[in-house]
């Protein structure tokens, strides 16, 4: 029987019994009597309304206990589920009306913030379609678990385990939606930690995590782990220091105050441990409670560097050997065009100028491929300063005057008198060279070849252009390529390496300017470099024609060492 | 003007004897090692030293630190004749003590006249 069926007979009971005993009241009172069956039933029926009475009473006072318990099990429920998750209560509109303290707490949220605020404050702009469609789920009386990115109030993110289901009223109808969330950021990124460092695991670099006050580890990988002969489950109880006293040197104690000062990437630092050298990249990892953490990443460059030296010593040998001989070769026939060694017949001067103008370009091809090496190899040095541009162009016409005249090519200049700008004079010369030789060679017999400085903004442009039979369209995309030679086989008896452009241009590059050109076929081509103003040099002073190193601040950068 | 001339390659040593004469200006004491032009040094008494870079047993940098060892030669101008002609090697056999750096090949018509000046030019700085 359970409790309301109980309660009906009792109360059955005691009506019943009410008015027995009101009929028997009322037979004393006018004298008539109840039915003799009924005289010995009366006591009984008055006992058993009295049992039923106080067992009903019982059952009572247990069903108050037992509702006060459950609303105490309740408060303690709701206690633990405000201490460990996150509540949000919306209403129908989706208009926030409860946020408990915990969610307050973790999202930096205020209750003036979200009360009365839609939901969506909570949500990042790309999230937002996904959580109309929650809407949809929670409106069709659906719930939805899974994780949810929520937006802080400080515009960062925390991902949460999220429980979304439909609210409901005092009066049983749905109503909004309660939404109980725990953080699991962390664990989401130990997740993606974990990931992180299998891929680690199997790289050929060294990688550790350290850190920055302490070099204590925090994590090293396999390889880093089996370079210093120790146990990868260990690295926890390891100190940076301990594994190679190149991790004590000043240069890398250096480097990590530079990093904890200035940007969090730094370049990269060169680490020798016995005979093998790395590239070591150190960058600050975000700030941990414990205080910052390093990512050291050390790439072995071991082999990389001997390549570089081998090549360095081939361009050296190359450079020494070959020209070696060329000395003596064109020594020899300049001595005899000179007529050192008595007259030389007309005939034989001509073969000897033909042999002494190859010895020329076989020179210029060795410095041309030791050049475009060295710029391969990063290894072209510069030595930067302040420099007239009008001396470099005066220089460049004096080199090129006796080519000029062998082609009968005259060479004028224009635009404005001076300009100075910040390039390795040297260098620039080359450049120079380059592009009137070119312009001189594909000039028609008679011709012109104009040099013109102008400024504009921060830099100067010289352009060089001859009236020649201009670049066809076919090639004038390949022009800076190495080895193109535009004049195909032969141009005038005269032939390069097809190297020049390309040195010109990466020369005018590292000196942070540009080169470019127009041709049109049968009327010429106009080639410009362009040189940048000093203008963050303070001395103003600039180098005499004769002498371009006198009184210049010299800046010098190596590419590479 | 007496130049002492260091080179171990014949030919080069002849190229260079025949351009100095052609100016007209030098007499010349060449040497195809080292030691031999220290030892000749203070004999002849240079007035200039013009060595090659990379010889083999003495190189020209050792030639000229041993030479300006020699009581009188301290300061005798020397210049070194060299294929290594990158701008940070010149720079470096500046540094040696060198006035100039020639680079080879060289033109044997204006050999004499290089020398000459890079003399005017370091005896006027």
């Amino acid at each position: 029987m359970n409790f309301f069926s109980f309660k009906r007979t009792v109360a059955t009971l005691l009506v019943v019994l009410a008015a027995l005993q009101g009929a028997a009241w009322l037979g004393r009172l006018y004298g008539f009597d109840l039915p003799s069956t009924l005289e010995p039933v009366l006591p009984a029926l008055t006992s058993l309304a009295l049992l039923a009475y106080w067992r009903e009473s019982r059952l009572n006072r247990r069903a108050k206990l037992h509702i006060l318990s459950q609303r105490e099990k309740l408060r303690q429920e709701s206690v633990a589920l405000n201490r460990h998750a996150m509540v949000v209560m919306t209403d129908t509109e989706g208009f926030i009306y409860y946020a408990n303290d915990k969610f307050l707490d973790a999202t930096g949220y205020t209750q003036e913030d979200l009360l009365g605020t839609q939901a969506d404050i909570l949500y990042f702009e790309e999230d937002k379609p996904r959580h109309a469609w929650l809407s949809d789920i929670l409106a069709k009386g659906g719930t939805w678990e899974g994780e949810n990115r929520l937006r802080l109030r400080d515009g960062s993110e925390m991902w949460t385990n999220l429980t979304i289901l439909p609210g409901i009223d005092a009066h049983g109808h749905k109503h909004g939606a309660i939404s109980v969330g725990t953080d699991i950021t962390d664990a989401r990124r130990m997740r993606s930690n974990k990931v992180l460092f299998e891929a680690l695991d199997r790289l050929s670099d060294e990688v550790f995590i350290f850190d920055l006050e302490s070099l204590n580890l925090r994590y090293c990988n396999f390889a880093a782990a089996d370079s210093h002969s120790f146990d990868q489950s260990q690295s926890r109880d390891m100190n940076l220091a301990q594994l190679h006293p190149v991790y004590s040197s000043e240069a890398f104690t250096q480097e990590l105050a530079r990093l904890s000062q200035g940007p969090l990437t730094g370049e990269p630092l060169d680490i020798e441990k016995g005979k093998r050298v790395f590239e070591a990249r150190l960058q600050i990892l975000e700030e941990t409670a414990d205080g910052p953490e390093v990512l050291a990443v050390l790439h072995d460059v071991t082999a990389k560097r001997e390549a570089e030296r081998v090549r360095g010593e081939f361009i050296s040998t190359v450079s020494h050997e070959l020209r070696s001989p060329m000395t003596s070769i064109k020594g020899a026939m300049g001595l005899l065009l000179a007529g050192t060694a008595g007259p030389v017949p007309e005939k034989a001067h001509g073969m000897l100028s033909i042999a002494h103008r190859n010895a020329d370009r076989l020179i210029n091809i060795i410095n041309d491929l030791l050049d475009i090496e060295k710029i391969a190899a990063g290894r072209m040095t510069f030595d930067l300063g302040k420099y007239d541009l009008a001396a470099l162009i005066d220089e460049a016409i004096v080199t090129n005057a006796s080519y000029s005249q062998r082609f009968d090519v005259q060479i004028d200049r224009e635009g404005i008198e001076n300009g100075v700008a910040f390039i390795d004079f040297e260098r620039s010369l080359q450049v120079l060279n380059n592009l009137i030789s070119n312009a001189t060679k594909f000039s028609h017999p008679g011709g012109r070849v104009v040099i013109r400085l102008e400024q504009e903004d921060n830099q100067f442009a010289i352009s060089v252009q001859d009236f020649g039979k201009g670049i066809p369209a076919s090639k004038q995309g390949e022009i800076f390529d190495k080895f193109v030679q535009v004049g195909g086989h032969q141009e005038n008896g005269v032939r390069g390496t097809g190297l020049g452009l390309a040195i010109a241009k990466a020369i005018v590059e590292q000196q942070q300017g540009t080169v470019t050109f127009e041709s049109t076929e049968g009327v010429g081509t106009t080639f410009r470099a362009t040189f940048p103003e000093p203008n963050s040099i303070a001395d103003s002073s600039v180098a005499p024609k004769n002498n371009p190193q006198l009184g210049v601040v010299h800046d010098t950068w190596k590419e590479a060492s | 003007m007496k130049l002492l001339h260091l080179e171990d390659d014949d030919d080069i040593r002849e190229i260079s004897k025949m351009a100095l004469e052609l100016s007209g200006d030098f007499e010349v004491l060449q040497c195809s090692g080292g030691a031999e032009a220290v030892a000749a040094a203070p004999t002849f008494r240079p007035d200039v030293l013009l060595l090659d870079v990379m010889v083999p047993g003495m190189s020209g940098p050792s030639v000229l630190a041993e030479i300006r060892k020699i009581a009188g030669f301290e300061t005798v101008p020397a210049i070194f004749m060299t294929a290594r002609v990158q701008p940070s090697e010149i720079q470096a056999f500046k540094d040696l003590g060198a006035i100039d750096v020639i680079a080879k090949p060289f033109d044997p018509l204006t050999l004499g006249s290089q020398i000459k000046d890079s003399i005017q030019k370091a005896e006027a700085a």
